[in-house]
């Protein structure tokens, strides 16, 4: 039976224009509240399509991404509560940490754009090796076990470096005075 | 920071995998040290929006027309559910205790799409598909596989590109009139043939012929041959 595709309507379109605009800060905070990293643009989509159902409940004098960060910790809670055999979140005993710490501190938006901008500035201090290190890890899907093979090292030697790389980039974030929110 | 115990686990949460002790005796010393909960959701804003910015399938756009790709799914499970409806109310078909199908359809795909325990949406779809291979079976003549067609759009992943499932498997994204239209592609040695542009990380167009079906609301292509396109 074939299905005709349906042309996109103008609501789409602009409500696709504020997909753009709040997706990494989005994406972000789902990963925040302890999504697992693989899961976390699944989550994600799956706040924007639960928005837009909804999308008349929303006040629209109000802070559009706060309603969706709502709607994010709604999601995050239900798939906790979820007996599912294959989550799509961290540990769960670090997730409830994460969610209640969430609760108790209430997240502002984050500033993607700025942060992404601080963090590209400190990475690029970086030694040549570290910043080619920490490029392949995050621009492929491979895990830091098959990295380390391509790489020729142990895998927790690695890990260790990559450790090291976090705290430097994160501590020169904090330096340049960013506030890294929450 | 010299907390070995923390950095440990961090390190394992964001590079490795930890096994059920590790897990609880690093939520435990998340515990006892509340001031290393801020600093670990620290490091997962700021690692998850770098690998926005280092992966791809992960930019802004490709989440953007992921989006669309979901939302156009519910779309054509809503027009497949019509159309069964459609076939269902026909006086020349035998009807009756099957009046009520496209409902239950949608009722099924829309509990796949809302935050609701999985099991429910899985009896749902489970019903859903009772329902629809005993229509199959009482004699709807038309649903053999369709026309053979050729298509031709991107090659994509199901994994990668529209984070549908946990493993690769092959489609083809087809812009047309403003909209994409999603083609599931069977894995037979036709598309095996042709694997490379559906793993690749940079947009390859594809050519594709075979017959088309719906299976969930999703476009099926049983492809005869699938090519690149110059």
């Amino acid at each position: 039976m074939p299905i005709e595709p349906h042309p996109i309507p103008a609501e789409v379109e602009s409500f696709g224009a504020l997909v753009r605009e709040h997706q990494a800060g989005l994406r972000a905070f789902i990963r925040m509240l302890g999504a697992d990293a693989a899961s976390v643009d699944d989550l994600a989509q799956e706040v924007f399509l639960v928005a837009w159902r909804r999308l008349a409940d929303f006040d629209s004098g109000t802070d559009f991404g706060k309603w969706l960060r709502g709607i994010a910790r709604h999601l995050v809670t239900n798939e906790r509560r979820k007996e599912a055999r294959r989550s799509r979140l961290l540990p769960f005993a670090v997730t409830d940490l994460l969610l209640h710490q969430a609760d108790h501190d209430p997240a502002e938006s984050v500033d993607a754009r700025r942060l992404v901008s601080v963090m590209q500035e400190c990475v690029a201090q970086l030694p040549s090796r570290q910043r080619e290190v920490l490029q392949r890890r995050y621009a492929s899907s491979e895990n830091a076990t098959a990295l380390a093979r391509e790489l020729r090292m142990r895998a927790d030697t690695l890990r260790q470096m990559l450790l090291r790389i976090r705290v430097v980039v994160k501590d020169c974030i904090q330096r340049k005075t960013v506030e890294v929110r929450p | 920071m010299t907390d070995e115990i923390y950095e440990r686990g961090l390190s394992q949460l964001l590079d490795g995998e930890m096994t059920p002790a590790e897990e609880a005796a690093f939520a435990a010393h998340l515990r006892d040290h509340p001031e290393l909960i801020r600093d670990l959701r620290q490091h997962l804003v700021l690692w998850e929006l770098w690998s926005q910015q280092q992966a791809p399938e992960r930019s802004a756009q490709a989440f953007a027309d992921s989006w669309q790709t979901r939302l156009a799914a519910e779309g054509n499970a809503e027009a497949f559910c019509r159309a069964v409806e459609a076939r269902v109310a026909a006086p020349d078909q035998p009807a009756g205790r099957l009046t009520n199908l496209g409902e239950t359809v949608r009722r099924a795909l829309r509990s796949l799409w809302l935050p609701r325990p999985r099991w429910a949406a899985l009896a749902s779809a489970a019903a859903a598909l009772v329902l629809v291979v005993g229509y199959l079976l009482v004699g709807a003549a038309s649903t053999s596989a369709g026309p053979i067609v050729t298509i031709e759009g991107e090659a994509i992943c199901t994994r990668c590109i529209l984070h549908e499932t946990h493993d690769c498997r092959p489609a083809v994204r087809v812009a047309a009139g403003g909209t994409a239209q999603i083609y599931y592609l069977s894995e037979n040695p036709a598309v095996k043939q042709c694997h490379a542009p559906f793993c690749s990380k940079e947009p390859v167009r594809v050519r594709a012929t075979g017959t088309t079906s719906v299976d969930h609301g999703h476009l099926r292509l049983e492809a005869t041959a699938v090519a690149r396109t110059p």
